[in-house]
């Protein structure tokens, strides 16, 4: 099993988010017990429908959640538990340890201060940077994210920018410090098609040059074929599958990443409809006991109502959360 | 088996939960401070304990009935002229509130039709229309009431002069914004497709659609004229004397106040208590017409 | 950033012409200025002259330019009780109106928006609660029955300060604090709905995200992007101010150009409420445009538009 090697860089077992509505006083369970881990220098794709619960588990990794949330299980980064670390110390992490890109560059940055203003927030902050030595990092992390004439970008503020390049931004303040790790929440999702693959190709080489492990959160498995190592299918706040990328598009064996990649549109077929799933996710505030897909599965069997499928380990380090994962 | 499984249940959607339901908690504070002031309002004369009018001379400043000299025939007291404080403040009820209605619906109407064809024709009619009420929101209050004293002298005229042209700018304005969009409405639209008039379009299409947001604008509008009322005469260009208003009063007793401390104090709490009502009234309708706006 | 300035700047200026205009249309309708000059028992034709001598019988514009020419060169005329030239009257009490407008606005400003971060901050406790209960009793009391109050506790009662006049800047200290509680109460609830609304943007998150102390993205970021909409109403909050002045200044008998106004519509001193209306309303419309300066230094999207 690649992904639990012992050289990995972030380890997570059975992390569990609860967030408590007030209103109502219901408890939305909207991570349930997930396991991953990623090595150095190796990217995960954490992989789902919209709320699945794919950005509550990378925001739980350094507990960036509302306060109404409980956050369970561990989170092992750097020989500790973040999931029980104080909110002083996890500061310390964020942005210097683990940096993180968020969906949607318009709104990522403060309107009113320059760019490279908020880029040497983190270096002041964290590293101990001043004037020519900050300067001269700042220049050199916009070139390492390809922005041309930084000298100029640095005194411009936000709107003066195009949504690609503030992503780019958001990239460079991401990894300013050297962080270990780095989160990309749907980094592309904003992004218009052509900036979309010119991120990818910088997501893939700042991971190659700094060695860094990486975190892409998408619903997109063109993104998860196209940069990641590992896959984790999320459904309804759990695993639903997991493993290298290869061995999961060959041979997947949850009938929900079949159902996810059927529906994927393949070369230039014409007239054929592309395969749906039947039906909704479940209500996060009333989750059945059993599989929580088994209302829409279409090999559901008795037991898969009432009991939690086990976590099914298969060959190539692919593991499956399905009473019939065995079967071929 | 599939058959077996209860088929894919239609989860609720993990949206927004309803806060509360329908039934939200009314404003009970402010119908607490409302009610005392309508009622003064409405059935006025039937609750004097004495005509406001009766001048007794002979028992000036009686203190209130819980200080020393006090008389529970004259709960608050009375004033210079020993008329019954009381009365005289269910008296100023019904004037300030009439005044401050009155204003206000006027101000409504002239507001309300100047945004709607604002917004809804644009061109020239709109740039006029939002030049004066630029012009006329970085003008102080106070010096259009001193032009219009100037102009017309004293009274109840004056009074509900300023009021309408102090509020029409606030209604135009939001109104304008709102017709503006709701002009670009499918339905608006589609009612233009079909050849409906102007007219009938702004009556059935547009208007009803403002409802809410004048409710909420008259009510808080009430407060603001009650107090704008209040400071008109209490620089003598209002209500003028036998008559009274709660702002006279103010200013009458201000004349008494180190004699008859309750005079100036208890009109301007009658005026603080109802003006307090229709904000807190106003802001709980905001919000009720709000909720129910965005879940539409 | 030039583009907005000029724009501001065209909106004063037309907006001091229409004032302008009302103040010249409000001295017309207060009956035949003729009767201030001539004597009652004038014959016809010393009227006419001195119809002529005020170019009354020229046509309504040509007044009206006259009327401008001479109200830009400070001339408002005789003030009809005193004697003397209304504008340099109403000149000599601008300090003492413009000293109490700038202490009230610096008072509802700054506590304003310290009281509204906090209630922000604090939301939901108790703390909070006292704050929105003195902001909306401050929107509801009307201002010279909080001026009579506090001259009757502070004054009468506690003999703490003085009351009446403007002998020192002790006395500035109840007039300046009446004044400013309006303002002060819209201040502080625009601030404190502008904190909430900046709490759940999405930069805050990712300030959140690159570590840094919660004290910066508080007081650095949040702060800024929440005094935007509270810029955008100094201007405004300014103008109430300078108007409520005039109130407070009869409440506390302070020296300015409000309670001179309110002197002289009393005695029907036309020529000293014109002078006096243009004066403040010049004033208002000024410091406006410099409030709308201050507000591009801290947008730059404004700069670059």
């Amino acid at each position: 099993m690649s992904a639990a090697a012992a050289e990995a860089v972030i380890r997570v077992e059975d992390l569990r988010v609860a967030l408590r509505r007030k209103r109502d006083g219901s408890t939305v369970r909207a991570v349930n017990g997930v396991s991953f881990a990623v090595e150095k220098g190796r990217t995960l794709g954490i992989v789902g429908e919209s709320g699945c619960g794919k950005s509550t588990t990378a925001m739980a990794l350094v507990r960036l959640l509302p306060k109404n949330a409980d956050v369970g299980g561990a989170v092992h980064f750097d020989g500790r538990d973040l999931a029980h670390e104080s909110p002083a110390a996890l500061r310390a992490i964020r942005g210097r340890r683990i940096g993180m890109i968020f969906q949607d560059p318009m709104v990522a940055l403060d309107p009113l201060f320059t760019v490279g203003d908020q880029l040497a927030e983190p270096l002041r902050e964290h590293l101990d940077l001043d004037g020519e030595e900050l300067h001269a990092r700042q220049i050199e992390l916009l070139q390492a994210v390809g922005i041309s004439s930084p000298e100029a970008r640095l005194k411009q503020y936000p709107h003066q920018m195009s949504g690609g390049m503030l992503q780019r931004i958001v990239g460079a303040i991401a990894i300013s410090c050297n962080p270990d790790l780095l989160i990309a929440d749907e980094p592309t999702t904003a992004l218009d098609p052509t900036a979309q693959a010119a991120y990818l190709e910088l997501l893939e080489r700042l991971s190659d040059t700094y060695g860094l492990a990486l975190i892409v959160v998408t619903h997109d498995m063109g993104v998860v074929s196209r940069i990641c190592d590992d896959v984790m299918v999320m459904y309804a706040g759990q695993a639903a599958e997991y493993g290298p990328v290869r061995a999961i598009f060959d041979t997947p064996r949850h009938p929900y990443t079949q159902a996810l990649l059927a529906s994927i549109p393949h070369g230039v077929e014409h007239g054929g409809m592309l395969p749906t799933i039947e039906g909704q996710p479940p209500d996060l505030t009333a989750l059945p006991p059993g599989c929580p897909f088994a209302p829409r599965c279409p090999k559901v069997v008795e037991r898969c109502v009432t009991e939690a499928p086990p976590a099914v380990e298969l060959p190539g380090g692919q593991r499956a959360y399905c009473w019939r994962a065995d079967e071929a | 088996m599939a058959t077996n499984v209860p088929a894919g249940e239609p989860a609720s959607p993990p949206g927004r939960p309803r806060t509360g339901g329908k039934l939200r908690s009314l404003p009970w504070l402010a119908i607490i401070l409302l009610a005392p002031v309508i009622l003064c309002g409405i059935l006025g004369p039937l609750l004097y304990l004495h005509d406001p009018t009766i001048i007794d001379l002979l028992h000036p400043q009686r203190p209130p009935v819980w200080l020393d000299g006090g008389n529970w025939a004259y709960p608050l007291g009375t004033d210079q002229f020993g008329r019954d404080l009381v009365s005289r403040l269910i008296e100023g009820a019904r004037v300030s509130l009439i005044i401050a209605i009155g204003g206000v619906m006027i101000a409504a109407v002239i507001g309300i039709t100047l945004g709607m064809v604002s917004g809804y024709f644009g061109g020239w009619t709109d740039s006029i229309v939002s030049q004066v009420v630029d012009v006329k929101m970085s003008l102080p209050a106070n010096l259009l009431i001193v032009l219009i004293g100037a102009a017309i002298g004293g009274g109840l005229v004056t009074i509900v002069v300023c009021i309408v042209l102090l509020f029409w700018a606030d209604y135009a304005r939001v109104i304008r914004a709102e017709t503006l969009s709701l002009r670009e409405r499918g339905y608006v639209q589609l009612a233009k497709v079909a050849n409906a008039s102007h007219f009938r379009i702004l009556r059935r299409h547009i208007l009803p659609n403002l409802f809410g947001t004048c409710i909420v604008l008259i009510t808080l509008q009430i407060g603001r004229a009650i107090l704008i009322e209040a400071g008109i005469s209490f620089i003598g260009l209002g209500i003028q004397p036998p008559d009274t208003a709660w702002g006279l009063m103010v200013y009458e007793g201000r004349a008494y106040l180190a004699t008859a401390w309750w005079l100036p104090t208890f009109s301007g709490l009658a005026i603080t208590m109802t003006v307090l009502g229709t904000n807190l009234f106003g802001d709980w309708l905001r919000d009720v017409l709000d909720t129910r706006q965005s879940s539409l | 950033m030039w583009r907005y300035f000029l724009k501001r700047l065209r909106r004063s200026l037309i907006t001091l012409i229409a004032i302008s205009m009302v103040i010249f249309v409000v001295a017309r309708l207060t009956g035949d200025p003729i009767s201030h000059f001539a004597s009652e028992d004038a014959s016809e034709a010393e009227i006419a002259q001195v119809r002529e001598r005020l170019g009354l019988d020229k046509p309504i514009y040509t007044q009206y330019a006259i009327y401008v020419g001479q109200a830009l060169q400070g001339d408002f005329g005789t003030s009809l009780r005193y004697d003397r030239p209304a504008f340099e009257m109403v000149l000599e009490r601008l300090p003492a109106t413009v000293q109490l407008a700038l202490t009230a606005f610096l008072i509802s400003t700054i506590f304003g928006i310290l009281m509204g971060v906090v209630a922000a901050l604090k939301r939901g406790t108790w703390i909070d609660g006292m704050l929105r209960l003195v902001a909306v009793l401050g929107q509801s009391a009307p201002s010279f029955w909080i001026g009579i109050l506090a001259i009757l506790i502070f004054g009468v009662h506690l003999q703490w300060l003085p009351t009446s006049g403007r002998l020192g800047p002790e006395y500035l200290i109840l007039p300046a604090l009446t004044l400013a509680l309006f303002s002060l109460a819209s201040v502080m609830r625009l601030t404190r709905s502008a904190m909430l609304e900046t709490q759940s943007q999405e930069y805050v998150k990712f300030l959140r995200a690159k570590g840094l102390p919660e004290s910066q993205i508080i007081w650095k970021h949040m702060l800024r992007n929440a005094l935007v909409p509270v810029f955008a109403v100094l201007g405004i909050q300014l103008g109430h101010l300078v108007g409520g002045a005039v109130i407070i200044e009869v409440v506390f008998n302070w020296p300015g150009v409000g309670r001179l106004m309110i002197e002289a519509l009393l005695n029907s001193d036309l020529p000293l409420i014109q002078a006096g209306v243009m004066l403040i309303a010049t004033s208002v419309v000024l410091v406006n445009v410099l409030v709308d300066l201050s507000y591009s230094v801290i947008d730059p999207r404004i700069r670059y538009e």
